[in-house]
């Protein structure tokens, strides 16, 4: 009973946010930034969550697992079929220098800002270093890379398109960078760190996940042709190898997210044409499956993030604005062309990555109770990541509407085009 | 042998994660298992079933198979807890999707000709089936336990009798997809199956009052609960109604997602069909299985070229549903009451399926309308699955304090087994031998 009015609430939500109308919002520039990033899922999720008007209860959400755990296979499956063995040189040197260098330098800026935080703000000292570890490279996983939606800070009538393919290709090689970042963190916070052969442990669960992405992902492709061309068949095989890889991660104590992503890695780089419907029906349910963990993580989310999650916020949106200015100046720069100095586009890179949602939902959604993260609670910290999704994506935004507004009065005839 | 090796590797990497998963001591949550479930048992299914169809086996029988052998019965991969519990979504998707299949291939036009020839050989096929094989258990019953008083014997033997009057409508719906069959067979074995079906929920629900009230002297006999029966059955058929009204309205408007949409519709009819409700004092609650079938009646009669695309990808869906449905249901087959009851239940299942045979030939005959090559559509009402496991489970939920009633579930489920496991190969026989397969393709419904 209570696993179908999870799974329908959920599911009757994402289909309304994906529908048509929803859809036709992203024409104008606040819809876009509002309907891509998922802010309004979010916002749903958040009203029906516990902390809010409690229509789903927390241990209603536990009964959501397979389906969150079907999405997080699915976005893994999406994301890695992107890693074609010719990528390196398929993109230009510079955007996969830049998202490296973004990888490196948000994983060790943002987690050392977060463990600073959540140190300096503790008031008990005796916790394990692991305790520390678990919730700070996390926030740095989600810090890396930044939201592939441009649509929303193009300026009318400049030629902005070499940025543009910089932005959102390195927002690409960003994403699978962090769901590999993730990978480890979910691998470590997942161990009983009590036993005496825990790096043992870790490296047989990461042989295994290897091998079931190696595995599932070669059967998939054998199984898609085997499957040809009809669509029943075609969907077995897409949702039992989806499934079957998140939860078979997920029953190690591995990221299903990142099991998926080497399972599609693996599928990217088969030969043959079987994989473009594959490709093609992964992409197209992108909306739903994103809006389903939209929702879920703002059911997840606890408003009430105390002390430490504000000031954590804080710093983290701050970081952002400095740090990935910074790491992006360059070659933002050499990329620019016609784009003016203040350009909003300039600014893409300050808002967070939709994944980063998704990964801290995952993240909280499949921690075992017993180890509740600590100082700062899992619904305390989805909230963090949520306000710093959601101030950083209006922080451009709101720039780019008031540029707009002091052009408008400074030239109230021509306007900017 | 590929497709041999292929479902090797799935079972013995279910296995491996397991093991794996055990000796790591990684932290057990249900959801992950049900996960790695759904996808192992989807897939091992869909392999098996390609495997006994090269050897002309319906696909089902794999299905059900490969929930046999990863069920708690033999690997034990998929655990007991998680069939009864955590795999249970699979039933009420099954249901409500089979059902919606089933409506959306009803002619209206066609029914109200036919409905009167369909109703006497659902009649006569049940009264036949219910008398002999009720009182085959009736024999059994005081042969097995002298003790048991004759009044409870014979409540229990009516109600077993009645539960072997069942047959699977999705097992029917199944076959009927599998073979993309169609013509008289196909046509009179899916609507005799679902007129069955609406007897058997007034029928089963006053005979359990019934019995009951005869064998419990505390539980009083109530009128009421006629009414409250049909509140039940008319109020499923109006409730589906104005689901499938919603839902070719969405159809029409929005059309994005439909896959997803489907399964939202049927989670919610299955919800809708849990929800209990008092009337006239009884509780009440309406059925998941006439909602779904109203549903997909109304969308394909009033608006049938608007709703196409959302039966194409009803049929689209249909085979990983079935995949899952199927070897769930065989991971839930209770093979040691097979055995432990095996001549019993082998007697029961002589009797059920020349009563089957008796029935449909005599209703046949009484009902009149064309008759010819018809000789096997008998074979089409020997399968049972989801509803006599349904109902077996009322039983056993009511009368679990009556004596005799472990013996009678004994002797239903191990019936249910042998017909579930080889009733679809008799109906692919069935439907083979009368030239209807393949025929869906040619427009013929």
């Amino acid at each position: 009973m209570r696993i179908l009015i999870g799974l329908i609430i959920v599911v009757t939500l994402a289909l309304v946010v994906s529908g048509r109308q929803w859809w036709s919002l992203r024409r104008t520039p606040i819809g876009a930034a509002l309907t891509t990033g998922g802010w309004l899922a979010v916002a749903i999720g958040l009203l029906l969550g516990p902390h809010v008007s409690g229509v789903v209860q927390r241990d209603q959400l536990l009964t959501l697992q397979p389906l969150v755990l079907f999405c997080l296979g699915w976005v893994g499956l999406m994301v890695g079929l992107q890693a074609h063995r010719r990528l390196p040189q398929m993109l230009p040197g510079s955007t996969s220098r830049l998202a490296l260098l973004d990888a490196g330098v948000s994983v060790v800026v943002f987690s050392a800002m977060a463990l600073g935080v959540i140190w300096l703000l503790s008031d008990e000292f005796n916790w394990q270093w692991y305790e520390q570890l678990m919730v700070a490279p996390l926030l740095g996983a989600c810090a890396i890379g930044w939201a592939p939606e441009v649509r929303s800070l193009r300026q009318v009538g400049t030629a902005d398109t070499p940025l543009r393919g910089l932005l959102r290709g390195a927002s690409g090689v960003g994403s699978i960078l962090a769901a590999v970042c993730y990978g480890l963190v979910f691998a470590g916070a997942q161990l009983d760190h009590g036993a005496d052969n825990v790096v043992v442990l870790l490296l047989i669960g990461g042989v295994m996940s290897v091998a079931i992405a190696l595995v599932l992902g070669l059967m998939t492709w054998w199984l898609m042709r085997i499957a040809g061309r009809s669509d029943a068949e075609f969907l077995v095989v897409l949702l039992g190898t989806v499934t079957l890889m998140a939860g078979g991660a997920a029953v190690l104590g591995y990221s299903p997210l990142f099991v998926s992503l080497l399972g599609g890695a693996v599928l990217a780089n088969m030969p043959g044409e079987v994989l473009t419907r594959f490709r093609r029906v992964i992409i197209d349910a992108e909306q739903p499956i994103a809006m389903v963990l939209m929702l879920v993580a703002g059911i997840l989310a606890d408003p009430m993030i105390g002390q430490t999650g504000a000031v954590l916020v804080v710093v983290l949106v701050v970081a952002r604005m400095v740090f990935k200015r910074l790491i992006t100046h360059r070659q933002v720069n050499a990329h620019a062309g016609p784009v003016q100095l203040n350009s909003p586009l300039r600014r893409a890179p300050m808002r967070q990555s939709p994944l980063a949602i998704a990964l801290a939902a995952g993240y909280v959604m499949l921690m075992p109770p017993t180890d509740a993260v600590r100082y700062v609670d899992a619904g305390q910290l989805m909230m963090v990541v949520i306000l710093v999704g959601l101030i950083c994506d209006a922080v451009p935004w709101l720039s780019s509407v008031a540029i707009k507004a002091l052009r408008e009065d400074a030239n109230p005839a021509g306007g900017d085009a | 042998m590929i497709i041999t090796i292929g479902l090797l590797l799935l079972i013995l990497l279910g296995l491996c994660i397991d093991q794996v998963a055990i000796w790591t001591g990684a932290p057990l949550s249900p959801g992950p298992r049900t996960a790695m479930s759904v996808g192992l048992l989807v897939l091992c299914a869909w392999l098996a079933g390609m495997l006994l169809d090269r050897i002309r086996l319906p696909r089902i029988s794999g299905y059900l198979l490969v929930g046999l052998l990863l069920g708690p019965v033999a690997l034990a991969v998929i655990t007991q807890n998680q069939v009864d519990d955590h795999l249970k979504f699979a039933g009420d998707l099954a249901i409500a999707l089979i059902a919606l299949t089933a409506g959306g291939e009803i002619d209206l036009k066609w029914l109200r000709t036919q409905i009167v020839r369909l109703s006497v050989i659902a009649g006569v096929e049940m009264i036949v089936v219910w008398i002999l094989v009720g009182g085959a258990t009736y024999g059994i019953l005081q042969v097995t336990d002298s003790a048991l008083p004759t009044t409870t014997a014979i409540v229990l033997a009516a109600l077993v009798g009645l539960v072997a009057a069942s047959n699977s409508p999705a097992v029917v719906i199944a076959m009927i997809s599998e073979h993309r069959a169609a013509g008289p067979i196909s046509r009179t074995a899916l609507s005799v199956t679902i007129v069955k079906d609406m007897a058997m929920v007034v029928l089963f629900a006053a005979m359990l009052a019934i019995g009951k009230g005869m064998v419990d002297p505390e539980t009083k006999f109530s009128g009421m609960f006629l009414l409250a029966v049909g509140v039940q059955l008319v109020g499923s058929l109006v409730v589906g109604g104005v689901f499938g009204a919603l839902m070719a309205w969405y159809v029409q408007k929005i059309g994005r997602h439909l896959p997803i949409f489907l399964v939202g519709s049927c989670l919610l009819i299955a919800l809708v069909g849990e929800r209990a409700f008092s009337v006239a004092g009884e509780k009440v609650h309406l059925e998941a299985l006439l909602m779904a079938l109203s549903a997909g009646l109304v969308m394909r009669n009033l608006w049938p070229v608007k709703t196409e695309p959302f039966f194409h990808v009803v049929e689209a869906m249909s085979l990983p549903i079935y995949c899952l449905f199927f070897a769930v249901t065989g991971a839930k087959l209770d093979v040691q009451a097979l055995i432990d009851g095996a001549m019993w239940v082998g007697i029961l299942v002589v009797v059920r399926n020349a009563a089957v045979w008796g029935g449909i030939t005599g209703g046949l005959k009484l009902g009149g309308g064309d008759t010819q090559g018809q000789g096997k559509l008998w074979l089409a009402f020997v399968p049972q699955a989801g509803v006599a496991l349904a109902l077996i489970l009322l039983i056993d939920h009511k009368l679990h304090d009556i004596p005799g009633v472990d013996m009678a579930k004994n002797l239903l489920v191990g019936m249910v087994a042998v017909h579930l496991l080889l009733g679809p190969i008799g109906f692919r026989y069935a439907l083979m031998q009368s030239g209807e397969v393949g025929k869906q393709s040619q427009g013929e419904k």
